[in-house]
């Protein structure tokens, strides 16, 4: 020791201790590990909800009645699923009154054979009405895609000019997408046109349960005219289409569902880590506690030298931030090294969308996590360092007190 | 007159009682002078040494060092005091134990900002006969070692008064009698010395002897 500081001190009583140091390390990496992997985790379903939202702009759908799951399903999670609409169905409900906008949309579920290249969900839309998907696809292909062309989803297997096979047509990539945390992710969008044709190409290899003949739709998206109580409207064209086997989904209905599934998730998520905390927080403290009794004699001595009081209690606090560091270090290391590798397997596994944030909002959630854990250490040893010149006094008068 | 205590008193409570382990008691020490209390165990001697160090505030009287009443002084003035002017040696180990003989011994130089701390802590380990163990932890030490180190530790600063606690209390007659010669010689050079015993033999070179009994203290004739 060359000279008298606060940290060669610290450092020298941490290391003496190695039992002591480890365990209160130990705690506070499990905090961290834990902090930062949830806040992750609420953070990418969160960020998947608002991708649906902002990519949901429609109304209403309708769909064949009886296919309300998996037209959810296809569009929240991508699986592949085929229904329809019969032609003459379409033609009516495209004449639906008060409606501002309305655009037909076509899915076609892709084989698992050596006729496709992916198994995806092919969607055609109609560039013409689309109110939907145009927005955002024509960012990346202006007009949409032409004859022949797809523009994928970011988790499909294939990059611009690429050519993929559907249905034993060879399409060539005209754009790719950024991710969404949808279905979008692992669909194939081609126009309308092009779609119909796929369609017949699709029950000519064997697709079931697909009307025969042009024009048939999946999905019809609406857009009522302002004002419209949409509660009214979606119960009336319930009865009045009843006998065409028409289904509605009001889209916020299914977005407030989903919202309130996910709220509780991490209403459960953030109790747990709360109580975490409080529970780390309350095992720390209490060695610190024991610490301080354990070490009386020692601090006593120092106040014999003429150590202050105040630096006693600083000495305290450096060395619970010294044993959170690496702690918290460790912690934020090892739950980002694990969540990024297991990240397409939770997301897969969740039956929620799910998205991964952008970069600097995952800098902020690793930050946060890292300094929550980091101060806990201190606040945790706060109670004990303030109790400092209290015990120490006593301790120094008799050996052993 | 370097240290003065005057009528002071100590409270301290057993259980709901209050009583008075220092009571009323008064001394005074002038540079170069070298005390030593006798008393029974638990009649408030160790209590005294906390008070004149300033770790104790008194109930009521007063200790004024160098013309100061250290009832005044906040903690960090106090310890400073404590750190420069005084050097305490407490009762029992007194070591640091995650720290070598050397590195206890300067702690107060380094603390005190003082340069060549380490070289001043070398020499008082060689001139207690010490000087091999410098590099050694206390728990290797044999309880006559580290009371040595304890009071090159307490001599560090050079300080103007020296109080000890109970130094030999530990050691064999031949270790005592070095011990107190070294407080002789520390008096000798011109700092006052206080030291609290169980020898019953007024030390060689010691100018006044004082008596406590259940708080009280008696200056002998
Ligand atoms: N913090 C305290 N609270 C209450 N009583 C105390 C406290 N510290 C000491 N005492 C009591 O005060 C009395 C004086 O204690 P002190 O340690 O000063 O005695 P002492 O003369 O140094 O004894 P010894 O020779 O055994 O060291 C004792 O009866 C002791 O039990
Ligand atoms: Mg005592």
């Amino acid at each position: 020791m060359k000279r008298f500081s606060l940290l060669s001190i610290s450092v020298s009583n941490i290391t003496c201790r190695a039992f002591r140091s480890g365990t209160l390390a130990g705690i506070v990496f499990i905090l961290s590990f834990v902090l930062v992997c949830g806040s992750l985790f609420s953070a990418c379903l969160r960020n998947g909800i608002s991708s649906i939202d902002a990519r949901l702009g429609a109304d209403l759908l309708l769909v064949p009645s009886g296919y309300e799951q998996s037209a959810q399903g296809a569009l929240l999670r991508g699986e592949p699923s085929s229904f329809y609409f019969e032609p003459k169905t379409v033609q009516l409900l495209l004449a639906l009154p008060d409606v501002s906008e309305i655009t037909p949309q076509l899915f076609i579920a892709s084989f698992d054979s050596p006729h496709c290249s992916a198994q995806v969900q092919m969607i055609g839309y109609d560039p013409e009405t689309d109110f939907l998907l145009s927005p955002w696809l024509n960012n990346e292909v202006p007009g949409g895609p032409g004859a022949d062309e797809v523009i994928v989803g970011s988790k499909i297997n294939g990059d611009v000019g690429d050519k993929l096979t559907f249905f034993a047509r060879q399409y060539t990539v005209a754009g790719k997408l950024a991710e969404t945390g949808m279905g979008f992710d692992t669909s194939a969008f081609v126009n309308m046109d092009m779609a119909q044709v796929a369609l017949g190409e699709y029950i000519q290899l064997g697709g079931k349960d697909a009307p025969e003949g042009d024009g048939a739709a999946s999905c019809i998206a609406i857009n009522a005219n302002p004002g419209t109580n949409l509660r009214d409207y979606s119960k009336n064209l319930r009865i009045a289409y009843s006998q065409h086997r028409v289904a509605v989904i009001e889209t916020q209905t299914m977005l407030a569902d989903l919202s309130s599934n996910l709220d509780t998730l991490l209403g459960i998520v953030s109790v747990l880590a709360v109580f975490l905390w409080i529970l780390a927080s309350t095992v720390l403290a209490l060695i610190f506690a024991m610490s301080l009794n354990e070490r009386r004699r020692e601090f006593g001595i120092y106040r014999a030298l003429g150590v202050t009081k105040s630096k006693l209690a600083a000495m305290m606090l450096t060395e619970s931030a010294l044993l959170s560091a690496p702690g918290a270090f460790l912690g934020l290391a090892l739950s980002s090294v694990l969540y990024f590798m297991a990240e397409p397997l939770i997301s897969v596994s969740m039956n929620l969308p799910y998205l991964r944030p952008n970069v600097q909002d995952i800098a902020l959630i690793l930050a946060g996590g890292f300094l929550v854990s980091l101060v806990t250490g201190p606040l945790a040893a706060l109670f004990s360092a303030a109790r400092i010149g209290k015990v120490s006094t006593a301790a120094i008068i008799k050996e052993g007190a | 007159m370097l240290l003065e205590v005057n009528q002071a008193t100590k409270l301290y409570k057993r259980g709901t009682e209050e009583f008075k382990a220092v009571d009323n008691a008064s001394l005074s020490l002038n540079p170069g002078e070298y005390a030593v209390i006798n008393g029974q165990s638990g009649s408030g001697k160790s209590t005294l040494l906390a008070i004149i160090a300033g770790l104790l505030n008194l109930d009521s009287g007063q200790a004024s060092f160098d013309g100061t009443d250290i009832g005044t002084l906040g903690d960090k003035k106090l310890s400073a005091l404590r750190n420069e002017k005084i050097g305490f040696i407490p009762q029992g180990q007194c070591l640091l134990s995650n720290f070598t003989i050397i590195d206890n011994v300067a702690l107060p130089g380094l603390l005190a900002k003082r340069k060549n701390s380490r070289e001043r802590a070398k020499a008082l380990l060689d001139r207690l006969g010490i000087a091999r163990l410098a590099n050694q932890y206390p728990a290797r030490l044999s309880g006559g070692e580290i009371r040595r180190a304890a009071i090159a530790r307490g001599l560090i600063n050079e300080p103007k008064l020296v109080v000890a606690d109970e130094p030999t209390s530990d050691l064999d007659p031949a270790n005592s009698l070095n011990i107190f010669e070294l407080f002789n010689e520390i008096a000798l050079s011109g700092a006052a010395v206080l030291v609290v015993t169980h020898e019953s033999q007024k030390p060689n070179g010691c100018h006044k002897r004082y008596l406590m009994n259940d708080g009280v203290l008696l200056l002998e004739s």
